[in-house]
């Protein structure tokens, strides 16, 4: 009688392959658990976080699936698998994107209790740029919360590009064969693509058109709503949107309390911004280093500090090193 | 350019932030960034940007553009920001790839009020008197740039090593050595003249120190028109290490030190405590080739003919209170203390203050290298007559008489190896002192040691 075996294993080619692949795993394991011990950033992602992104990295997967294989519903995520071994879905870029929009998701949450109105005034602003891009920017916004199967449109060009031929490659690996089909569908979403309709572009147009009056009603965040906000900080700043959200963001209050002092807005205004960031949860630590640092803090010191942080992103997203 | 009301191509805009073009521009762009057609609007922009038509498109934002929605096979609609003279420029563009070209349209075009731009508030009053400014981060990477100086650029430029880019922008000659040179050591320096490789440009830069930062002013300047080089130039045509070499090796040298610190001192996570002090042995290696490029350029500078000093007056009291304090930490490192002469006691001399600080430096670091820890290092002044007197006495094994002569030979070293030394410092510091007109004398200190005795003219 025979000695059972686990995994199913039946013949010897996969026993080396299940051998190979878990050898291998002894050494990810030890990146896996320093990580874990000594993570990186000061404020190490919570479970909702890690969930949050993983939801919505699977979202948007899912929906190109959907968009450009000829496969059942039943067998969606497919791709996931070979996508996730090659490290493609680890890749800077694509986290800091997915990132950015959980931290966009959390602000929305915050703001849409405020009275975010300004956006639909625009619709009947008598410039039609204007106009356009609001339409355009709450047809967004509205695909974004109503509609499920959108997601991918909400990519960058770059990263649309890039994840749809991805996905495309992993299929045919998981099939072993060319599928011209699929690169047909890959090749009319790409040209179906429009990067203005995305909810970022929209908002950089109207920032870009309104005049400076105009774009400083933005400022106000309970009102412009957060796309027009992040959209008229990343103008002032120099800074991308996906760049400013996350700051915004970020695990202390500090560094939008230093764009919106390089933006010029006055202490109350600023200490209003970051009470609904922080969904009325600012820390007395928190409101004592804004307290006494505010004031002191020079427009022109924020604006350096601000073109530091713009530098080290670049190297960030290009290279993978924070 | 002006703002208010503005003519482009015979379409009427407002150039007030709030307006935009009636009718688009138009342009078509090949995938090798070639300008194949533009309306007039454009057309002369690019001009001012040194293209050509026909060429490749002299604005590298929109180029890039161009060439991304050609790649992807994407339409693309973003807000481009270019310089044109003194002024930015945002555009707003769309752009419709067709197979191998682009098509561009550019909907608004507007002049950037300046002080509107935050994070170029202090740029804005730089360009009011220069022609164009490039930015450097702390470790030297291209933050950002205005005006003339961006013609040439690609985005992927900004973040890029600035060394690199300034080599890839500008001729390599002596103007970009010293220029190189002065940023390395961050230190400012008077206007240099750099030629563009790509257009022949000549340009008059200025180096600054800004915050912690460092900033390039640039003006334009005609091809025959010559840059006021500063006095206390360094180096003449034949001082080629120190011009040419010295600051190529330092910067692959900087990078090592960085890294290795920056891995030595496991800032990035925790590594084996054996591959942390290899680090730091690099770290130390590189200092010490970095210290020889240092002492081979100042070999090179002291024994030029020509080699002179400025006639500062200085006090030597001061000077030795600020070597202690400059060593402080390595002598702490050995237990060692080094006693300064008391502030009361003023001792004037004539000589370059700068070159009088790297000769004492010079000697008490030589003091802390070869005395036992725990000891005490004395600087001491004194006036005579004649002249004015420093010495470092130290409680080593001191000087045998008979090599106290030779010890100020160049690449002397006394037997003496491993200890990271070059073999130079003596001999540059003696040729340093007689320049100034005075000298460097070895003796017996009090209760054993070695004591060097700096002797300069009174002041």
């Amino acid at each position: 009688m025979g000695i059972p075996l686990d995994h199913g294993v039946d013949h010897n080619d996969q026993l080396l392959k299940v051998a190979a692949d878990h050898a291998r795993d002894i050494n990810a394991l030890c990146a896996d658990v320093a990580t874990v011990i000594f993570p990186l950033a000061i404020a190490p992602p919570s479970e909702a976080m890690v969930a949050a992104v993983s939801t919505r990295l699977r979202e948007i997967i899912l929906d190109i699936e959907a968009a450009i294989l000829p496969i059942d519903p039943d067998q969606r995520l497919a791709t996931w698998p070979i996508l996730a071994r090659s490290g493609f879905l680890r890749e800077p870029d694509l986290i800091d994107f997915i990132l950015a929009r959980v931290a966009e998701d959390s602000l929305e949450v915050v703001v849409k209790n405020g009275d975010a109105n300004l956006l639909t005034r625009l619709l009947d602003h008598r410039n039609d740029n204007i106009a356009d891009a609001a339409q355009t920017l709450l047809a967004a916004e509205s695909l974004h919360r109503h509609s499920a199967g959108n997601s991918h449109y909400a990519l960058s060009a770059e990263l649309f590009h890039k994840l749809c031929w991805r996905v495309a490659a992993a299929h045919e690996i998981s099939q072993g064969a060319r599928k011209p089909d699929v690169i047909a569908a890959v090749r009319a979403a790409i040209a179906q693509y429009s990067e203005a309709n995305r909810a970022q572009s929209a908002a950089a147009k109207i920032a870009h058109f309104c005049n400076e009056a105009e774009r400083s009603g933005f400022l106000t965040l309970a009102t412009a709503g957060v796309h027009l906000h992040v959209a008229a900080l990343s103008a002032m700043m120099g800074l991308d949107q996906d760049h400013v959200v996350r700051l915004m963001a970020a695990g202390s209050s500090g560094p939008y309390a230093v764009m919106l002092a390089a933006a010029g807005v006055s202490k109350i205004d600023a200490i209003e911004a970051i009470y609904l960031v922080r969904g009325g949860s600012l820390t007395s630590r928190e409101a004592g280093i804004f307290d006494a640092g505010y004031a002191m803090l020079e427009r022109h010191d924020a604006e350096a500090e601000i073109a530091k942080w713009a530098a080290a992103r670049t190297n960030y997203l290009a290279f993978g090193q924070p | 350019m002006g703002s208010g009301s503005y003519k482009l191509s015979g379409v009427w805009t407002a150039m007030n932030s709030a307006s935009h073009l009636l009718r688009p521009i138009f342009a078509e762009v090949d995938s090798d960034g070639r300008l194949l057609r533009a309306d007039e609007a454009l057309a002369s922009l690019n001009r001012r940007a040194g293209g050509i038509e026909g060429g490749i498109l002299a604005i590298p934002a929109l180029a890039s553009l161009a060439q991304l929605a050609i790649r992807l096979q994407m339409r693309l609609s973003r807000a481009v920001r270019v310089a044109d003279d003194a002024e930015h420029l945002e555009l707003w563009v769309e752009v419709s790839p067709e197979s191998n070209l682009a098509k561009l349209s550019i909907v608004s075009w507007q002049v950037l009020p300046s002080g509107s731009k935050s994070n170029r508030a202090d740029l804005n009053n730089v360009s009011l008197a220069h022609a164009g400014v490039m930015h450097f981060d702390s470790r030297y990477r291209l933050l950002r740039v205005s005006g003339v100086a961006a013609q040439g650029l690609a985005p992927s430029d900004f973040g890029r090593d600035g060394f690199e880019v300034l080599g890839d922008l500008f001729e390599a000659d002596d103007g970009l050595s010293l220029l190189l040179d002065a940023m390395v050591q961050r230190v400012g320096i008077s206007a240099r003249r750099l030629n563009r490789i790509f257009d022949g440009q000549p340009f008059a830069v200025t180096g600054q120190i800004h915050t912690d930062n460092y900033q390039l002013l640039f003006s334009t300047i005609s091809p025959a028109e010559t840059v006021n080089v500063s006095s206390g130039t360094r180096g003449t045509p034949d001082a080629m290490f120190g011009k040419h070499l010295a600051p190529v090796l330092r910067q692959p040298l900087g990078r090592i030190i960085a890294n290795a610190e920056t891995i030595g001192s496991e800032l990035q996570g925790p590594i084996r405590e054996n591959y942390a002090l290899y680090a730091r042995d690099i770290a130390n290696a590189a200092r010490h080739l970095s210290a020889l490029v240092d002492d081979l350029g100042d070999l090179e500078a002291v024994e030029r003919p020509d080699f002179k000093t400025a006639q500062d007056q200085i006090e030597l009291g001061d000077v030795a209170r600020r070597v202690a304090g400059l060593l402080a930490l390595k002598a702490a490192d050995h237990s060692i203390r080094i006693l300064t002469p008391p502030e009361s006691d003023k001792v004037p001399a004539i000589a370059e203050f700068r070159r009088t600080l790297q000769i004492l430096l010079n000697l008490v670091n030589n003091a802390i290298r070869y005395s036992p820890d725990g000891t005490e290092i004395t600087i001491e002044t004194k006036q005579s007559e004649a002249s004015s007197m420093i010495s470092v006495s130290d409680k080593g094994a001191g000087i045998q008489p008979e090599d106290r002569e030779k010890i100020f030979q160049k690449f002397e070293r006394l037997g003496r190896s491993g200890d990271g030394g070059s073999g130079l410092g003596l001999y540059i510091s003696s040729r340093l002192a007689k320049a100034m007109g005075g000298e460097i004398s070895v003796s017996e200190a009090e209760g054993g040691g070695a004591k060097f005795i700096l002797r300069l003219p009174s002041g």
